[in-house]
């Protein structure tokens, strides 16, 4: 029976202010449920990025909740808010952003390391994770040495660390090739399939194929789209 | 988070050098100015520290041996060590003087004292000891040593020449070194009959504040100082002169070392503001954020630290050979004040960045 893991209620967001005020978001409902692949589309300018930012944590909204594990995420301050990213919530984003001075392995230790575990057991859980995403050789290297594809297996298994139930991705196959980019999206599949809710944010038509839901967000908007490529066991 | 700290450091070595090269400098300049202080200090207290007398007395109105010229007449003598509680009173009389040397001319104080007792003389040699007669004298080796002077050999005084016959140690006073002589040649020097300068009092333990009460009583021509009184009256000199001189000169060297890593980190924070970014996204609180800059400043400030400490080898010969009457004088606590020093500079030089990144909208990481 799968569970509500995120709820947005009413959300709007707006800049600026007097005249010049835009509303980038408008009343958007949204729910995400365990094993859930919400892909959300719609074209630049749109509110995506908003939205995804709302949704994570990061940017508080005009109006509207975002309700995580049975609370609003905005009720908390920035301090409780940070610790709830870091255990409820992994981000995975278009430009991988690793840290550059750190290699594979650091990178994913870092919130390990954030949430208080031991150099050894981060140190462990890294290796663990690199060696879920293929990258077990490649796991001493640092971001300037891997290709695109590998630099967005690190950022997810990075997002893995401390196994959120929600992983929020950012056009992730936006800097990739197509190889890497579907193997990127099997391995969201894959976690989804594990019982975690994914929300996907892209106009990349291609992640429709491993999206359980789509929807399309105009104007701030947000629509239901009927998945015309809904398909399971589809590859992508 | 130190690995990420130290890690961002290392990613960029060459401007981690230049601020680790620049706080060194900023450190080594703290502490050898503060050496000089301190060198300065022990050399201008060091003779009456070092001289075996409880109580010095000199003419009412002067406090100690630099300023001015101090005259008490030779004859209390007696009626001094007539006082209870007084061992022995030994006059001392002394004068600055020009010598020609082989390099040159130069200053010398020519302390008189009664070589029979031996207080007011040289404490310590590095030479064979001697104590030296009329047309004899004990020189300073640091004199000796930059005027090429040795034992044996004679120095021109303005009333006649005398023979080195030891070389003291300890009895360099930056501007002015020290020679000793009997007392009786050097009043002959200075044309001081039946006066002499100061009186060193040895006198019995716990007698010195009755003593010099009785002295005041007695003989209101005089002052009567304890050593540690004296010994501070001779430093206030220094301390008056230099000490303020000092401070802004290590205010200085502090806030250049300062200026240098809060620049280096402040650069170095918003060029990676975006991974500062990416860390709050991922769940790394102010506080998390906050230690990383920290430890980034405190790590350069302590390489720095480091670097300042093995500047001091090349820098303290250079002074010995620039100005070879110089003493330097590095007590422990001088390097541990500077490396407090060096960890206020650091959190202080954290304070713009945090700053910045207190700021900072972590949403920014969805921008491509």
């Amino acid at each position: 029976m799968p569970e509500t893991l995120l709820r947005a209620e009413g959300l709007e967001r707006s800049f600026g202010s007097g005249e010049a005020e835009v509303l980038a978001v408008r009343g958007i409902d949204l729910a995400l449920e365990s094993g859930e692949r919400l892909l959300i589309m719609g074209p630049s300018g749109s509110g995506k990025t908003t939205l995804v930012s709302m949704l994570g944590g990061l940017l508080t909204p005009s109006a509207g909740q975002v309700v995580l594990d049975g609370e609003d995420l905005y009720e908390h301050d920035d301090k409780e808010r940070a610790h709830l990213r870091l255990q409820n919530l992994g981000f995975v984003f278009q430009s991988f952003n690793l840290l550059s001075a750190l290699t594979a392995r650091e990178n994913v230790e870092v919130p390990l390391r954030l949430a208080g575990a031991s150099t050894r057991d981060a140190g462990s859980r890294a290796t663990e994770l690199l060696e879920d995403v293929d990258l077990g050789s490649r796991m001493d290297h640092r971001p300037r040495d891997l290709s695109g594809g590998e630099k967005q297996r690190v950022a997810i298994a990075r997002a893995l660390a401390n196994g959120p139930e929600i992983l929020l991705a950012d056009e992730p196959t936006a800097n990739l090739d197509s190889e890497s980019g579907r193997e990127v999206a099997e391995i969201l599949r894959r976690l989804s399939e594990q019982g975690k809710g994914v929300i996907i944010v892209s106009h990349d038509q291609r992640l429709m194929k491993i999206a359980s839901r789509v929807v399309s967000i105009e104007d701030g908007r947000l629509r239901e789209r009927q998945n015309q490529q809904l398909d399971d066991s589809a590859e992508p | 988070m130190f690995l990420l700290a130290r890690k961002n450091l290392l990613e960029q070595p060459l401007r981690l050098a230049f601020a680790a090269l620049g706080v060194g400098l900023s450190v080594m300049l703290i502490l050898v100015m503060w050496a000089i202080l301190e060198g300065l200090l022990r050399q201008e207290g060091a003779y009456v520290k070092n001289t075996d007398a409880q109580v010095w007395v000199v003419q009412k109105g002067f406090t100690d041996i630099a300023h001015g010229f101090s005259v008490v007449p030779a004859s209390i003598k007696a009626p001094l060590e007539k006082i209870p509680g007084v061992k022995s009173a030994n006059p001392i009389t002394g004068a600055r003087t020009n010598v020609p040397t082989p390099n040159g001319t130069d200053s010398l104080s020519v302390i008189g004292y009664d070589t029979k007792s031996g207080v007011g003389g040289p404490w310590d040699f590095s030479t064979d000891p001697a104590a030296p007669k009329p047309g004899q004298v004990v020189v300073d080796k640091t004199f000796a040593d930059t005027a090429g002077l040795s034992v044996g050999d004679r120095l021109r005084f303005p009333d006649r020449s005398r023979k080195i016959v030891a070389l003291s140690s300890g009895t360099n006073q930056f501007t002015n070194q020290l020679a000793f002589g009997d007392l009786r040649d050097v009043q002959n020097l200075v044309r001081l009959k039946g006066d002499v300068n100061f009186f060193a009092l040895q006198v019995g333990p716990g007698k010195t504040h009755r003593v010099q009460a009785e002295i005041r009583k007695r003989f209101p021509f005089v002052t009567p100082f304890s050593k540690s009184t004296f010994v501070t009256n001779n430093e206030r000199e220094i301390r008056d002169g230099f000490e303020p001189i000092l401070y802004v000169m290590v205010g200085i060297a502090f806030f250049v070392g300062l200026a240098i890593v809060g620049l280096t980190i402040y650069t170095a924070t918003t060029e990676k503001s975006r991974e500062y970014g990416v860390l709050s996204a991922v769940g790394a609180d102010r506080t998390d954020l906050g230690g990383i800059i920290i430890r980034q400043s405190t790590l350069t400030t302590l390489l720095g630290f480091a670097i300042g400490c093995l500047l001091l080898f090349p820098a303290t010969w250079a002074i010995g050979q620039l100005a070879p009457k110089t003493e330097l004088l590095f007590p422990g606590w001088l390097f541990a004040l500077t490396a407090g020093a060096a960890i206020v500079m650091a959190l202080a030089a954290s304070y713009l960045p945090i700053r910045r990144l207190a700021r900072l909208d972590p949403a920014a990481v969805f921008r491509a």
